[in-house]
């Protein structure tokens, strides 16, 4: 509005003013009242309307951004105070009541997936799991087999392990199952049952199972040990067999040149020899010919080489063979198998029974019966330390009833000729002549040697049977009739002959014999 | 320190590890119980475990811990069964002139899965807590439930000091003397049995 214009609506609008005080607006003259309505209307009416508008419209944006100013205020104060509920696993949504996350999440989280990764590895589990179940029910049944010959082992059953350590070997075969410490603990069995045979065949068997490196292993000493002794003894059986015995096969014992014989036998234990193993598993011995130790002249490849000697404790018992053959004394023999025991105490076998009996019957009861106990100590079913307490009870003691007591416990273990024999000497020396006769049939249907027939003889003798006696002369007959020279014919022991003559009674005969039948 | 042997044993057993740690997310998804994460494998306290709400009710807690322990045993013991009769009680060290693999297999085996089959501290005190708590008045359950929770106390001591290596490695080497104690007369009845049948 102008200023001309608005002086001019402001005198109009004082005059509207004062008309309108006016109680009597009707006073107002009819040409002021259309002066004042000709001033508002028209353009400076607009103009104010357009200014109030504008007033108006400013005031109005006004008081709105107020108002949004205050609602944007507190939002931004509402957001600040939710963000610390947000759950922890989303972080969009507020969190539940005493708990990190939201209601979703949380849901979620008990049901965690799984990697699948992870599931390949327990599939592959399982897998190898019953790769494993089926190994078990393979090797079982051969480690139980093994696991009771080392139990019996531990106990003397010496025998029956070997025949348990054999089944386990058969089932893990079958397996293709290649079980070196059943072979180890079979060997070591093997060893302790002892026997010429295992001993010769011993060497080889350790040298096909095991290689070289395998020996030096710490659980590996005592089979070492083991192996080293057989293979001297192996070698030492060999060359007495090939100097020795062949040399003098053809010859009667009674002709044997005791003192050569014991002689060439003092050299072997002089000689160095090499000894190995052949790659086809065959025991090599060689003279040593050169001080350096471990050459051998063998083409071949040789394993477990080494140098030594000859075996003392089997030179020994050489030596106590050859006297026991040609008849030496009682003290001579029970030397050379003190040497064996000096030499091999661990090697029972080989002394003890003989150096035993030699002992009983050299009237010895303390030794006999301290030998006796070693062998049951070593094993409970060893049936020579049986023999020898029934050598004590009969010889020494003159205890028959016991003498029997103990054939028939060692026949309880491993049923024997010999025993049936000894109870037929004790039967004897008690009266009970029909029950000797008895033992002795049995001890001859066992075995037929001189032995036998002697004993069954003189029994049916002394039983008043001459028909038993002539069946066993019969057989002496039918022996001799194919022997040309009359020093290889047989005859009856001394003892027979005389009850047959009836020189001497069945008592005088045995207390003169040491309670057998011995020419 | 003991954590440096926790950790060198978690991770010498490292398929063990992996196979309780397994066992033990079966378990929460059984119980429903929310995991925090899925990391079988950490270099803390917690390798070979996954972290989980702690169990609130008696069998929850039971599932978690017997659940991945029985499984563990069970494959631990036949491992070990395998691997210590083929290798140390039979000596089949070699197999067709090569070095028996399987059998050595079995044998880790076996020591990784009964090296890792306890639970953890958290699960064992929740255990502990839940059974033989001031709340728990069943004294029938905790008699019956002692014999396991005495071997969670023992194990979960040991498994925490890295030591149930060891004890796992000398109970597979005496594993064929055990064994020794029950199976020649279990297979000798079997035996006896089926021959009495045929």
């Amino acid at each position: 509005m102008s200023d001309n214009k608005d002086n001019n609506a402001f005198e109009d609008e004082e005059v509207e003013t004062e008309k309108t005080d006016l109680p009597d607006n009707e006073s107002v003259t009819e040409n002021e009242s259309e002066t004042v309505s000709d001033s508002y209307e028209g353009e400076n009416l607009d103009k104010e309307l357009e200014e109030l508008r504008d007033v108006f419209q400013q005031e109005l944006d006004k008081a709105t951004a107020e108002v949004q100013n205050a609602e944007t205020d507190s939002s931004e104060e509402n957001e600040e105070i939710n963000s610390e509920n947000l759950c922890l696993c989303c972080g969009e949504k507020e969190r539940m009541e005493g708990s990190d996350y939201c209601e979703d999440c949380y849901e979620a989280m008990r049901h965690y997936p799984f990697k699948w990764v992870y599931f390949l590895v327990a599939i592959l589990a399982v897998y190898v799991a019953v790769l494993a179940v089926g190994k078990i029910a393979d090797i079982n049944h051969g480690w139980v087999y093994a696991y009771e010959g080392d139990t019996l082992a531990e106990a003397g059953w010496y025998e029956d392990a070997a025949d348990k350590y054999q089944y386990a070997q058969n089932y893990l075969y079958r397996a293709k199952v290649e079980p070196k410490m059943v072979y180890l603990h079979n060997l070591q069995n093997s060893f302790k049952l002892g026997g010429f045979n295992v001993i010769n065949s011993y060497p080889t068997s350790v040298a096909t199972l095991f290689d070289e490196w395998e020996m030096n292993l710490p659980h590996m000493k005592t089979l070492k040990q083991y192996y080293m002794k057989s293979q001297e003894m192996a070698a030492t059986i060999q060359t007495v067999n090939d100097e020795i015995f062949s040399e003098y096969s053809e010859m009667p014992t009674s002709e044997l040149p005791y003192d050569e014989i014991i002689k060439k036998i003092n050299e072997l234990s002089n000689r160095t020899l090499h000894i190995g193993i052949d790659e086809n598993g065959n025991e090599i011995t060689e003279e040593a010919t050169t001080e350096q130790a471990g050459q051998m002249s063998s083409s071949s490849e040789v394993y477990f080489k080494r140098t030594t000697t000859y075996d003392k404790a089997m030179l020994e018992y050489f030596k106590y063979y050859f006297a026991a053959t040609c008849g030496k004394s009682s003290e001579e023999k029970i030397g050379f198998l003190e040497n064996v025991k000096s030499n091999a105490p661990e090697m029972i076998w080989l002394y003890a029974g003989e150096l035993g009996m030699e002992y009983a019957e050299n009237g010895n009861k303390e030794k006999a019966l301290e030998l006796a106990d070693l062998i049951n100590r070593e094993s409970e079913t060893d049936v020579v330390s049986y023999y020898i307490k029934a050598l004590v009870a009969k010889i020494i003691d003159n205890d028959f009833e016991k003498a029997i007591e103990y054939c028939e416990q060692g026949n309880g273990y491993a049923e024997n000729y010999e025993f049936y024999r000894q109870m037929a000497l004790n039967y004897l020396a008690l009266g009970d002549y029909k029950k000797a006769q008895e033992n002795a049939q049995k001890a001859y249907d066992m075995s037929n040697d001189l032995t036998t027939i002697n004993t069954l003889a003189f029994s049916a003798l002394a039983n008043g049977d001459s028909k038993k006696f002539d069946e066993m002369e019969k057989v002496f007959t039918d022996y001799n009739a194919d022997v040309e020279s009359d020093d290889q014919k047989l005859d009856f022991v001394s003892g027979v002959l005389a009850l047959k003559n009836k020189e001497k009674t069945v008592d005088e005969i045995l207390k003169q014999g040491g309670y057998d039948l011995n020419d | 320190m003991i954590k440096i042997f926790y950790l060198i044993a978690k991770t010498v057993t490292l398929p063990g590890t992996l196979f309780k740690a397994f066992l033990e997310h079966v378990a929460c998804r059984l119980t429903s119980t929310a995991m925090d994460n899925d990391r079988y494998y950490q270099g803390n306290e917690m390798c070979g475990h996954v972290e989980h709400d702690l169990a609130e009710k008696k069998g929850q807690s039971f599932v978690l811990c017997f659940f991945p322990f029985i499984i563990s045993l069970v494959f631990g013991l036949i491992f070990s069964w395998a691997g210590s009769i083929d290798i140390i009680a039979l000596g089949e060290f070699r197999r067709n002139e090569q070095i028996n693999l399987m059998g050595f297999l079995y044998l880790y085996l076996g020591l990784c899965f009964l090296t890792n089959m306890f639970p953890s501290t958290e699960d064992y005190l929740s255990f502990k807590e839940l059974f033989y708590g001031k709340g728990s008045k069943n004294v029938f359950l905790k008699i019956i439930l002692a014999p396991l929770f005495a071997m969670f106390f023992i194990g979960t001591k040991l498994e925490k000091c890295g030591l149930s290596l060891l004890t796992s490695a000398a109970f597979i080497f005496f594993m064929p003397n055990i064994l020794s104690l029950f199976v020649p007369y279990l297979t000798n009845l079997v035996t006896d049995y089926s021959t009495g049948l045929g």
